[in-house]
């Protein structure tokens, strides 16, 4: 009977593992990266014809799709131009709509909306711009808080002025990948901010023993009360 | 519990040899020591701490509930000795130390709390970066906090705790000293698991595998590991709890002794030190506390040294109280609120486990069927900051568990009522009753005066320990043969929940 509790969880922690990789597998992402920015304010109030830069975007992977948080007032928002353009040169890198008659909340963060802008590859610098082509106002959601390491804001028509704070922006993959094929890549980022001697690798070695030696453990725990009987025994010291 | 069914003598009255020491020395006396622990136990332990290592590393900083503000007091405590401000609601300016507002700023730990789009920094620049800021830091910058802020009014004997882990990584970054916090904290869910199997050896005479059951339902409970690795009082609330209730339903079962009494005041102290929420453990002690000299003195009367030295006790434990402050934060909680009324009171506990009735007036944002959603799901599968969760059915799938695991558990006291040590069973019952009336009258009031919940169900972690009991109840139901079978089944599941947890974690957080 022991064996066969052993055997249970020996079973029970292949099952674990294989379903955890199922998982992992089905789980597609499309988030490249994101400028960290919480959406829960309104940043900028974007006229029509008004335009609102975030400037000198880190591209961290390859993106295709814009994604920003904005207000509609409850009415159907404004057709919106995104336009990339390179920080150093100022070279048109993509661009793209969002299509009018949205209607968003800030205080509703599943309410973000998205727009194609073509590839973008990583490793530099970029402006994001959002100009309102429609005929309404739309505002556009961020954090009024600066960061040292964000970007700056800007807006207006012909001569952008300086914003205080940064509008919240995800930047979404070409093609969505598993979230097994973004594990590397997402141990190596979960151990940014750690003690010096924490990496990556501390993370897969985690995955190993909570795969193999935890199990282990457990079944040599319940094997152990099966070799002691599952009666009376002398209380503990 | 249900073990009980098969004992057939009262373990507290048998004595059993003490094996000899093998070696006189301390180092030989450690190990000696260490052999005697069970294995099962020690096997347990061991699962238990990889599976809050995890937890631990991998979430990023102030991902726990109301981490940042206990960091900022553990590190207000530790580098000044003084606790924070109390909470005067006034403007809060450094409430954090410059030290953790560039660690903020430059992490960016804090911006994707309650918003699922966004993420933590993930640029390996920003953080070299911020490893060159923080290294020119003065000194003074790590004790330029300690403002007012939500847990200023809580008794320091938890961020005493964490001020060790502090101090002995004092000489590295911020990140270093904040993750080895958590680590010293996830060491109390290992004192948690020691004592409900002590517990659970106290009830079952010592049964392995109703004390593994209990245990490890304690230790691998998803929301206890969250909440104990990281910082937070909660997690040694349940720890402190855990002892408490070890030493009451010891006191009860081995009968009156000055030791038993001093260990159970010290313990009840040390959970009052904690959290004020352990004032609801105040009506158990003493429960505890009458059954037991009851039993004593039963035909005789207690001796006036006897009665002065209890008293005396209590005494003392109540002054340590007054003087850390721990009474300050429940009169606080008390003052605020609307007016309780016990009719209002009584229609809100109907709403809030059952439907309404038609002539109940409702009581506003309280969520149907809300035991369900506080208890139940907040309870055993939201973390961070109640925003990552498990798909909808999972939380019926544990609720039906739950439901199972409690009917069992009763199943086993009524089959043994005969032999139940009732004493024990009181003193449990009346900590559970006190602290979910507790909590739902502190809920109540809040509903009455801003309509809003805070309740969480992280505040019920600290009854794991009877929900252990239960388990093993539950499974003292099972044929015997089949039991080590079932037990196996029940660690398997809360691996698993364990495993997918983390993985959620993983992928809200960094992909």
């Amino acid at each position: 009977m022991r064996s066969r509790a052993g055997a249970v969880v020996g079973v029970g922690a292949v099952v674990i593992v294989v379903a955890a990789v199922v998982a992992l597998l089905l789980d597609q992402r499309e988030l490249a990266f994101t400028n960290g920015v919480a959406p829960g304010e309104e940043v900028v109030r974007l006229k029509p014809q008004l335009n609102a830069c975030q400037r000198n975007v880190q591209v961290l992977a390859p993106f295709a799709t814009i994604r920003l948080a904005t207000d509609s007032h409850h009415r159907p928002g404004p057709l919106l131009r995104l336009t990339v353009l390179e920080r150093r040169s100022g070279r048109v890198l993509g661009g793209g709509t969002v299509p009018a008659g949205y209607v968003t909340r800030l205080d509703a963060p599943q309410d973000q909306i998205s727009g194609f802008v073509g590839r973008v590859k990583a490793k530099r610098a970029i402006d994001v711009c959002v100009t309102n082509v429609g005929g309404q106002a739309v505002a556009l959601g961020g954090t009024l808080e600066s960061r040292p390491e964000n970007s700056d804001l800007t807006a207006g028509i012909r001569r952008a002025r300086p914003v205080p704070g940064n509008l919240a922006l995800s930047f979404l993959k070409p093609k969505p990948s598993s979230l097994l094929a973004e594990l590397p890549a997402a141990l190596r980022r979960a151990a940014l901010f750690h003690p010096s001697f924490v990496g990556a690798w501390t993370f897969w070695v985690l995955a190993a023993l909570l795969a193999v030696v935890v199990p282990l453990l457990l079944a040599r725990a319940v094997t152990a009360v099966g070799d002691e009987g599952t009666g009376p025994a002398p209380p503990d010291a | 519990m249900g073990e009980a069914t098969e004992t057939d003598a009262e373990p507290s009255r048998r004595h059993y040899p003490r094996p000899p020491l093998v070696a006189p020395g301390g180092a030989g006396r450690l190990r000696a020591r260490l052999a005697q622990v069970p294995p099962p136990l020690a096997a347990l332990l061991a699962a238990v701490m990889i599976v809050a290592l995890a937890w631990a590393l991998l979430a990023p900083p102030a991902e726990v509930p109301d981490e940042p503000v206990h960091f900022a007091y553990v590190q207000i405590l530790a580098e000044t000795g003084q606790r924070p401000q109390a909470d005067t609601g006034e403007a809060r300016r450094n409430v954090y130390s410059s030290e953790q507002r560039l660690a903020r700023r430059s992490s960016n730990y804090e911006a994707p709390i309650s918003f699922p789009t966004v993420r933590p920094e993930w640029r390996t620049s920003a953080f070299a970066r911020w490893r060159g800021r923080e290294s020119a830091l003065p000194p003074p910058a790590r004790r330029d906090g300690g403002a007012a802020n939500s847990a200023a009014g809580n008794p320091p004997l938890y961020y005493a705790w964490e001020a060790i882990a502090y101090r002995l990584t004092a000489a590295w970054g911020l990140f270093t000293r904040w993750y080895a916090m958590r680590v010293w904290s996830m060491l109390l869910l290992g004192v948690a698991v020691i004592a409900t199997w002590l517990l659970a050896g106290e009830l079952t005479g010592a049964n392995r595998l109703a004390q593994l059951a209990a245990s490890a339902f304690v230790g691998l409970q998803p929301g206890a590991t969250a909440i104990s690795a990281g910082i937070n009082p909660d997690g040694a609330m349940i720890a402190a709890w855990a002892v408490v209730m070890w030493l009451g339903v010891r006191l009860v079962r081995r009968g009156l002794s000055a030791g038993g009494v001093a260990a159970l005041v010290v313990a009840t102290l040390a959970a009052l030190l904690i959290k004020a929420t352990s004032f609801a453990l105040l009506p158990a002690v003493a429960v505890a506390l009458a059954v037991s000299a009851r039993r004593a003195f039963r035909g005789r009367r207690p001796s006036p040294a006897a009665i002065a030295a209890l008293v005396a006790l209590v005494g003392a434990a109540a002054v340590a109280v007054v003087v850390s402050g721990a009474a300050d934060r429940l009169a606080a909680n008390d003052q605020s609120g609307g007016q309780l009324s016990v009719h209002g009171f009584l229609s809100y506990m109907w709403q809030a486990y059952l439907p309404n009735l038609p002539f109940q007036t409702p009581v506003q944002h309280l969520a149907p069927f809300w035991g369900y959603d506080v208890w139940v799901k907040s309870g055993w599968g939201n973390f961070g900051w109640a925003e990552l969760l498990l798909p909808p059915a999972v939380y019926v799938v544990i609720g039906v568990a739950c439901v199972a695991i409690l009917a069992g558990g009763a199943l086993a006291v009524a089959r043994a009522r005969a032999r139940v040590d009732w004493g024990a069973l009181a003193f449990l019952a009346v900590a559970a009753a006190a602290l979910v009336v507790g909590l739902h009258i502190g809920e109540y009031r809040q509903f009455l005066d801003s309509h809003l919940s805070l309740l969480q169900g992280r505040y019920l972690l600290v009854l794991l320990p009877i929900g252990g009991l239960a388990l093993a109840g539950a499974l003292g139901q099972v044929p015997r043969r089949q039991r080590p079978v079932a037990l196996g089944v029940v660690l398997v599941a809360m691996l698993a929940l364990q495993v997918f947890e983390l993985g959620i974690v993983v992928g809200r957080f960094y992909a």
